[in-house]
């Protein structure tokens, strides 16, 4: 069956639209209204003698090159915007317009690297720092308010372990959904359930996890039991609800529960191995707080690319060469996101066991 | 008439095109063109775009409704659109009474 003009015409211009960084919701609104005036063009064409095949073409040159049309939009409510929620849309870019859209790519198409491009890259540094910096404070404040309240008694009390380390996990797990968010929204309508799903999975698997292994080995003293009990929690729990999501955009979506646990187990075992290997070569066996720091941004670096390049190929099943380049951009985004946004105290909170 | 001259009156000419009631797209540019005898054939590229524009400014609103199985949007004046489109006919008023004053003098 053959494609009428007018559909890849409206193919085109969600794609320059969601270029240009017009949402979802507005996206589908402008394409509908398009396909609804060019449908009653060839009508009218039609009832003047003309073929449905120069109808279409006619009615679709009515309305120009996809590309400026979109550019004619973006500006129009770009313009119509109060002040306010153009610095809220500006925020919510974040710059990230540059990277994992399916469609249309400013990474895949050169030509399309434009000033405007540029800033948001530039945004996007800002921003990400600014959300690291934000994220790892909030983190740290929970964690420093609990170590002050509780003191020691934190680290002999299980329970006290579990709501620090809930605590903990909600905001590291909001703040990966939101990182993962920014690329996915390219992607996806609706991505924004994402950051829930996140904070939800993380806060609800070191609940689960922390609790069972509580009560396993320090309540019932059988260690091995709360190991073989919260472990599969910890795994397959973080990615549970993001799983639920993505059935919904992709196929093969189970792979995610794996690729998530694998995310954070691997970057944690690579990581130990460096600490100890750090330790073993320092003389008085002590580990300074700037190799700390980076031992665990590395860890948050690896975790950010394995959970991206998780979510690039699940995502790129049906894509072309150039919609890969545009996820391996995402990517790379995200990578950069959980390497600066990772709380620098989770594996001590894990390592407690 | 070429475009560069339409310039500036684009948003008067959409909003006097609704003056008269509520309509989509398809029909303002039918409008436009009809009631200008022509003149005012204007691709719907420019068309589109401005209308938006209008709604985000609170010159104009828009609802769906459904014809023949398909969704359309409508767009119609809001009262504020009302005032400008009043405003901006007194001054194209004066305006072009000036003009025609000034033409109609010259040999």
């Amino acid at each position: 069956m053959t494609r009428q003009p007018g559909e890849d015409f409206l193919a085109t211009l969600a794609a320059e639209l969601t270029a240009v960084g017009i949402g979802p919701q507005r996206r589908a609104e402008i394409c509908t209204e398009v396909e609804d005036h060019l449908r009653e063009s060839v009508r009218a064409a039609q009832l003047q003698g003309q073929s449905a095949d120069a109808a279409w073409r006619q009615a679709v040159a009515r309305f120009g090159a996809p590309a400026e049309l979109a550019r004619r939009f973006a500006v129009a409510f770009e313009r119509g915007d109060s002040m306010l929620k153009r610095l809220a849309l500006l925020l919510a870019r974040i710059g990230l317009r540059s990277a994992g859209d399916p469609e249309v790519s400013h990474v895949a198409a050169p030509g399309r690297r434009t000033p405007q491009t540029r800033m948001d890259w530039l945004t996007a540094g800002i921003a990400l720092v600014l959300l690291a910096t934000g994220g790892n404070f909030a983190a740290n404040m929970i964690r420093e308010g609990m170590l002050n309240e509780f003191g020691d008694a934190i680290n002999e009390h299980w329970l006290l372990v579990v709501v620090s380390g809930v605590a903990f996990w909600l905001v590291t797990g909001l703040l990966m959904g939101f990182g993962q968010w920014l690329v996915l929204r390219r992607w996806v309508d609706r991505a924004r359930w994402w950051i829930l799903a996140s904070t939800a999975g993380w806060g609800g698997a070191i609940a689960l996890g922390t609790t069972a292994y509580g009560i396993f080995a320090a309540e019932l003293r059988w260690e091995a039991a709360g190991i073989a009990v919260a472990l599969p929690v910890l795994f397959f729990g973080g990615g549970l609800f993001q799983w639920l999501l993505l059935r919904r955009w992709v196929r093969r979506a189970g792979w995610w529960l794996l690729a998530s646990g694998l995310s954070w187990v691997v970057p944690l075992a690579l990581t130990f191995g460096l600490r100890v290997f750090l330790e073993s070569q320092t003389p008085d066996g002590g580990y300074g707080a700037v190799l700390q720091v980076l031992t665990l941004a590395l860890d948050s670096a690896l975790r950010g690319l394995f959970s991206g390049v998780a979510l690039v190929l699940l995502f790129a099943q049906a894509g072309n060469p150039s919609q890969r380049l545009g996820h391996a951009a995402g990517a790379v985004a995200n990578t950069a996101v959980e390497a600066v946004a990772r709380p620098r105290r989770h594996l001590a909170l894990l390592g407690y066991t | 008439m070429k475009g560069e001259a339409l310039k500036g009156h684009l948003d008067m000419l959409l909003l006097a095109a609704l003056a008269a009631g509520a309509a989509h797209g398809y029909a303002i540019i039918t409008a436009l063109r009809e009631r200008s005898g022509g003149t005012f054939d204007l691709p719907e590229g420019t068309i589109y775009p401005a209308l938006h524009r209008l709604e985000q400014s609170g010159l104009l609103q828009s609802s769906w409704t459904a014809v023949g199985g398909r969704r359309r949007r409508v767009y119609e004046l809001t009262k504020r659109g009302r005032a400008v489109l009043a405003e901006q006919r007194e001054s194209w008023w004066v305006f072009s009474g000036a003009v025609a004053a000034v033409l109609g003098s010259t040999p």
